[in-house]
């Protein structure tokens, strides 16, 4: 058996090739460039290319303006990277995951109001009635700091009527100036049930306002 | 600024001769501190794996490479690639 049709020879060769490829000279060389501070060393450089991509989105350049609290502007750059993923169809789960045990529930639904393009809209709303730069970083740390009294995220497991329920609760509870319902996939139909039982209970304070993005679906109510 | 270079390819004999070479070790799988304790990432306080590592120079750190560690190293450090 010749050894280009062995696998268990191949693979062996492969190692030996790829040692050879990495010698102790050219090992010794690269931990010389980097205690010299010229080089770093990285499994695979996908992730720094879509971390570095979100920070220079736009998005990311006004927000930062604003905010200075290091997890908020951590968590900002996720919901980005989230968006990203989603997108193109990545599995998202592991990001997620580690978004929750370092920053709770309360983190990710703040990654999750990035990645679903809300705080583009949830600021448009707002840039009128506030005319200063400190009243904005005041509402952008509001929002963020109490995000589940301003956003409700919908899964299609949720059941309606106690998730309808929960959303007046916190409406008539915080009087948010503006609360938005938002789902996406299988859950927008939920979010369209929801939606019409909050506005019965709630419709003579508030009016509703639909917005669609990029296959997301958004429920806004503002007073 | 500071060249990347990808280890992606290279083998995991290799990489423990790195770590050993900047003071660390390793199991095989895991990255360990001298004493042979696993080597936490700063940002996460997981153990950082042998095969998705992102080291950086300086006092060096190590990390795991997800977007989470990656994000909160570019926020402390800026952007330094």
């Amino acid at each position: 058996m010749s050894s280009e049709k062995d696998p268990i020879a191949s693979v062996s060769k492969g190692a030996t090739k790829g040692l050879l490829e990495w010698s102790e000279e050219k090992l010794k060389q690269f931990v010389k460039k980097f205690k010299d501070k010229n080089i770093a060393f990285i499994q695979d450089s996908k992730t720094i290319e879509i971390a570095k991509e979100q920070r220079k989105k736009g998005e990311w350049v006004f927000f930062k303006f604003y905010i200075k609290d290091k997890d908020l502007r951590i968590l900002f750059q996720l919901g980005l990277t989230l968006r990203k993923l989603e997108k193109e169809n990545k599995d998202v789960e592991p990001l997620k995951e580690k978004i929750i045990k370092k920053y709770k529930k309360q983190g990710l639904h703040i990654a999750f109001f990035v990645a679903n393009g809300l705080f583009g809209k949830y600021i448009g709303n707002i840039l009128e009635r506030v005319p200063t730069i400190d009243e904005l970083t005041g509402e952008i740390n509001k929002l963020f700091q109490n995000i589940s009294h301003t956003v409700a995220f919908i899964n299609r497991e949720d059941d309606i009527p106690q998730k309808t329920s929960e959303i007046i609760i916190k409406i008539q509870a915080h009087s948010p100036d503006t609360f938005i319902i938002s789902g996406t996939g299988g859950a927008v139909s939920i979010c369209d049930k929801i939606k019409i039982g909050v506005m019965r209970k709630i419709s003579s304070n508030y009016t509703c306002e639909q917005h669609i993005a990029e296959g997301k679906k958004v429920k806004e109510y503002t007073s | 600024m500071t060249e990347l270079i990808s280890i992606r390819d290279m083998p995991n004999e290799v990489k423990v001769n790195l770590l050993k070479k900047l003071g660390y070790k390793s199991d095989g799988i895991f990255v360990l501190k001298k004493n042979g304790e696993k080597f936490l990432d700063k940002y996460t306080e997981e153990p950082v794996r042998l095969d998705n590592m992102f080291i950086y120079p300086g006092s060096t750190i190590i990390l795991d490479n997800n977007s989470l560690s990656i994000s909160s190293f570019l926020e402390k450090y800026g952007d330094v690639f």
